[in-house]
C-alpha cells in the first residue's frame, strides 16, 4: 500500500519534505519512524490524517502522516 | 549557602542574606537556617514568602522591596546552574482592585554564578536611592564585600553602554544592568533586566541574557540601581565524578536534544517552535489572530539563512548551546528565540527576517520585555485596524517597519506610557479590552489561548509558570480531564526551575530522577520526588495565596473575550469555548482551594 509522509522544519535535513512511500500492510508509525532514522520518540509529535496519533498506531493505504520535532519555547 | 551541621536536615543549611538600605547607603549580612526544603531551594519559593509579609498597595513605593538571589544550583558545576531571579511586587502584573502583583524574573548568563561566588544567596534592595547608584558585590577574606557606589555616570546609557562602561572597570566582573526603558520606569511598566555574558565579556557584543517579565527592571530604575555589579574569580572547583555523570546525563540523555544545535543532532532550540506551530497555523501572527499567511514561512530557519547568518552559541559552561545568534554579514543582529521571533516579527506583520531581528535587536537594547512591548504594539495595531476613523499612536498599522522602530525608540525614552504600561491599562482607556491578550496584566507569549486554557492560573506570566503551552500540539488531547490534571498538577511543575537554578531547558522535570541525584550530589541529603514536588506545588500554591491577598479575584482568572471566537484557520481543536472554558474554571479552583 502506499502512504503520505510529510516532514517538518529541520527533519527535512537530507531527507524530503513529502513523499509517497511503498509500506507493506501492518506497518506502523513506529516503522516508518524507524526507517527514517529517527531517534528518541519523546522529542517528536506525529499527526496521522490531521490528527495526532501513537507509535503504534497501523496505517492503511492512503495515510498521510507527519512527523515534527517537538521543541517548546521560551 | 554553606552546611553549618551535619544532622541531614534542612537546617543544617544557611543561607547568607545582604539587606540594603539604598536611601541609608547601609546594609547588614546575616546567616539564616533553611527551616523547609523551599529555603534550601531559593528562587522565588523563598522570595515570595518574603514578599508575602509586606502590606504593599503600589510597586513604585519605597516598602517594595527588589530582591536578588539564586537557586540551590547556581554555581555549582551542575550544568545550566546560572540561574539568577529578581522577585517584587510588579508594576506590570496588577489586580483589578489596583495592587500590584508578585512577580519575579529568572535570567541565565554568568551574573548568577558570580555572584553565588561572593557566597551571598540573597539580596533584598531596601528603600529607594535619592541619585542612581551600582551596587558591588564582591569577597575579601572569604567574606562578602559589599560596596554602594554612585552610578551617575552610567544614567541615560543603554545596557550594552552601562556594561560597557563598567567592563573597563570590572575587567573578571559580571553585571546586572537596566536599560533606558527601566530607568524611565514611571512611563514604561515592563522594564527589563539585563544580565551579561561570557560571550559579551569575550567579545564585547550585545549579547545579554534576560530577566524579562512582569517590570523588574522598572522596578530596579524606581529605585535608582543602574547595576548590580558580581566581582569575584571564578570558582573552578573540579568536577567530581557524580557532577560528570549528572552533566553527561543532561547532554546526552534526550531530554536537552531539542534545545541542541541541529547541527549536532538536535532540534534546534526554541526557534524550531515557530515551524511546528506553523504548520497548524497556531503561531500567533496580527495580534494573535493567523490567518494562514504563507509569507510567515519566510522566518523559517532555511529561509532565514538565505540572506542572514545564523551563529550557534551557547552559555557558560553549557554544551546545550540553545543561542541562535543572527548576523547580517559580521554585525549581530539579534537572538531568535522563539517567543520574541514571533510577537516582534509576524504577530504585527513584520514577515522580513532582517526587519524582524532589528525590531527584536532594538526591545533588547532599550531593556524591555519583548513578549510585553509586541503584545502591546499589536493590540494598539489591532486598534487602529478596527478604527480607521480613530487612530491612535500616529497610526501604527500591521507591518509599518519604520513607524514600529519609532515607537519602540520612544517607549525607550518614556515617551509613550500608552504602549510601555502595557496592554492590559492601553486597552481599559480605550474600552476595548476583548482583543488585549494579557491576562492579569502580562501580555500573552506566543502561543494562542484558543490552545492553552491554562493561561489564567500562570502566577508570574503565562507560559514559564504554567506549563501547558504546548500541550496540544504535543499531545492533541481536549477533554476535561485532560486538562483539569494539566492545570493543577503537570503545569505548576515548571516553576520548579525558578527555585532551583538550573535551567527548563534541560528538558528535564523539576521532580525528575536527574534532579534528585543532583540535589544529593549538591547537599547530601536524600530528597524524594513527594518531597519535590510537594516544595514546589506548595510555593505555587502560595503564590496563588499571595495573589489573592493582592486583591485578584477569581473572577481576574479569565481569558481575553476574543479567546472564544473561532478562527478559520487554526489547525488544531478549538476545544476553549466558554463553556467548557467555565466548567474548567470551576473544576481548577475547586482543586487549588485558596
Amino acid at each position: 500500500m502506499k502512504i503520505t509522509v510529510e516532514l517538518v522544519a529541520h527533519l527535512q535535513n537530507e531527507k524530503f519534505h513529502k513523499k509517497e512511500i511503498a509500506v507493506d500492510d501492518n506497518t506502523s508509525a513506529e516503522d516508518i519512524f524507524n526507517l527514517l532514522g529517527f531517534k528518541n520518540k519523546d522529542n517528536f509529535v506525529m499527526i496521522l490524517n490531521g490528527k495526532h496519533t501513537d507509535f503504534d498506531c497501523i496505517l492503511k493505504e492512503g495515510d498521510n502522516l507527519v512527523f515534527m520535532p517537538f521543541v517548546d519555547g521560551g | 549557602m554553606y552546611k553549618k551541621t551535619d544532622s541531614g536536615k534542612y537546617s543544617d543549611f544557611f543561607i547568607k542574606r545582604c539587606t540594603i538600605d539604598l536611601h541609608k547607603k547601609t546594609f547588614q549580612t546575616g546567616e539564616f537556617p533553611c527551616e523547609t526544603l523551599e529555603d534550601l531551594l531559593g528562587g522565588f519559593g523563598r522570595a515570595f514568602r518574603l514578599l508575602a509579609n509586606r502590606d504593599i498597595s503600589t510597586a513604585y513605593t519605597r516598602e517594595n522591596p527588589l530582591i536578588l538571589n539564586t537557586g540551590l544550583f547556581t554555581g555549582t558545576n551542575i550544568m545550566t546552574g546560572l540561574r539568577t531571579y529578581f522577585c517584587g511586587y510588579s508594576p506590570q502584573k496588577v489586580s483589578d482592585a489596583g495592587k500590584p502583583g508578585a512577580m519575579w524574573s529568572a535570567g541565565a548568563g554568568k551574573f548568577g554564578p558570580k555572584f553565588a561566588w561572593t557566597g551571598l544567596d540573597e539580596v533584598i534592595f531596601e528603600n529607594r536611592s535619592e541619585t542612581p547608584v551600582m551596587i558591588i558585590f564582591s569577597k575579601r577574606d572569604n567574606q562578602p564585600l559589599i560596596e554602594i557606589k554612585d552610578a551617575s555616570h552610567l544614567k541615560g546609557l543603554t545596557a550594552h553602554q552601562k556594561a560597557l562602561k563598567l567592563r573597563e572597570t570590572y575587567n573578571d566582573a559580571h553585571f546586572a544592568v537596566i536599560s533606558t526603558a527601566g530607568e524611565n520606569y514611571d512611563n514604561v511598566y515592563m522594564g527589563s533586566i539585563l544580565l551579561t555574558t561570557e560571550n559579551f565579556m569575550k567579545t564585547k557584543e550585545d549579547k545579554f541574557r534576560f530577566c524579562g517579565r512582569g517590570g523588574m527592571g522598572s522596578l530596579m530604575g524606581f529605585k535608582n540601581i543602574m547595576a548590580i555589579v558580581a566581582d569575584t574569580p571564578d570558582n573552578n572547583k573540579p568536577f567530581s565524578d557524580k557532577e560528570k555523570k549528572i552533566n553527561n546525563e543532561i547532554i546526552k540523555g534526550g531530554s536537552s536534544q531539542r534545545y541542541q544545535p541541529i547541527a549536532k543532532g538536535g532540534g534546534g532550540a526554541t526557534w524550531t517552535a515557530f515551524e511546528v506551530l506553523q504548520k497548524f497555523h497556531a503561531a500567533p501572527s496580527l495580534n494573535y489572530t493567523p490567518n494562514g499567511d504563507p509569507e510567515m514561512e519566510n522566518l523559517f530557519r532555511s529561509n532565514v539563512q538565505k540572506t542572514l547568518n545564523v551563529k550557534v552559541e551557547g552559555c557558560y559552561r553549557c554544551g546545550i548551546r540553545c543561542h541562535n545568534n543572527i548576523y547580517k554579514e559580521d554585525k549581530l543582529l539579534a537572538k531568535f528565540d522563539y517567543e520574541p521571533l514571533d510577537l516582534m516579527g509576524v504577530n504585527l506583520g513584520i514577515f522580513d527576517p532582517e526587519q524582524n531581528a532589528i525590531l527584536i535587536g532594538l526591545a533588547d537594547k532599550i531593556g524591555v520585555d519583548a513578549i510585553s512591548l509586541g503584545g502591546t504594539i499589536s493590540y494598539a495595531m489591532e486598534y487602529n485596524r478596527r478604527h480607521p476613523d480613530k487612530q491612535i499612536l500616529d497610526g501604527i498599522s500591521f507591518g509599518d517597519f519604520e513607524k514600529i522602530k519609532n515607537l519602540i525608540e520612544k517607549v525607550g525614552k518614556g515617551e509613550l506610557p500608552e504602549i510601555g504600561r502595557g496592554a492590559k491599562r492601553l486597552s481599559e482607556s480605550l474600552g476595548e479590552t476583548s482583543y488585549a491578550y494579557h491576562v492579569k496584566g502580562l501580555e500573552l507569549p506566543a502561543y494562542l489561548p484558543q490552545t492553552n486554557p491554562g493561561y489564567p492560573w500562570a502566577i508570574a506570566g503565562g507560559h514559564m509558570s504554567m506549563g501547558t503551552y504546548m500541550l496540544l500540539a504535543r499531545e492533541g488531547k481536549t477533554d476535561m480531564e485532560y486538562w483539569v490534571d494539566a492545570i493543577t498538577r503537570r503545569g505548576p511543575l515548571i516553576v520548579g526551575f525558578d527555585m532551583i537554578g538550573l535551567c527548563k531547558f534541560t528538558g528535564l522535570a523539576s521532580n525528575s530522577c536527574l534532579v534528585r541525584d543532583a540535589l544529593e550530589t549538591v547537599t547530601g541529603l536524600e530528597i524524594s520526588e513527594e518531597a519535590l514536588t510537594g516544595a514546589v506545588l506548595g510555593s505555587f500554591r502560595f503564590a496563588l495565596k499571595l495573589e489573592k491577598k493582592q486583591g485578584f479575584t477569581k473572577e481576574e482568572s479569565r481569558l481575553p473575550g476574543e479567546t472564544f471566537l473561532k478562527n478559520e484557520v487554526l489547525k488544531l481543536p478549538q476545544f476553549v469555548t466558554e463553556e467548557f472554558f467555565n466548567e474548567l474554571y470551576n473544576r481548577v479552583w475547586e482543586i487549588f482551594d485558596i
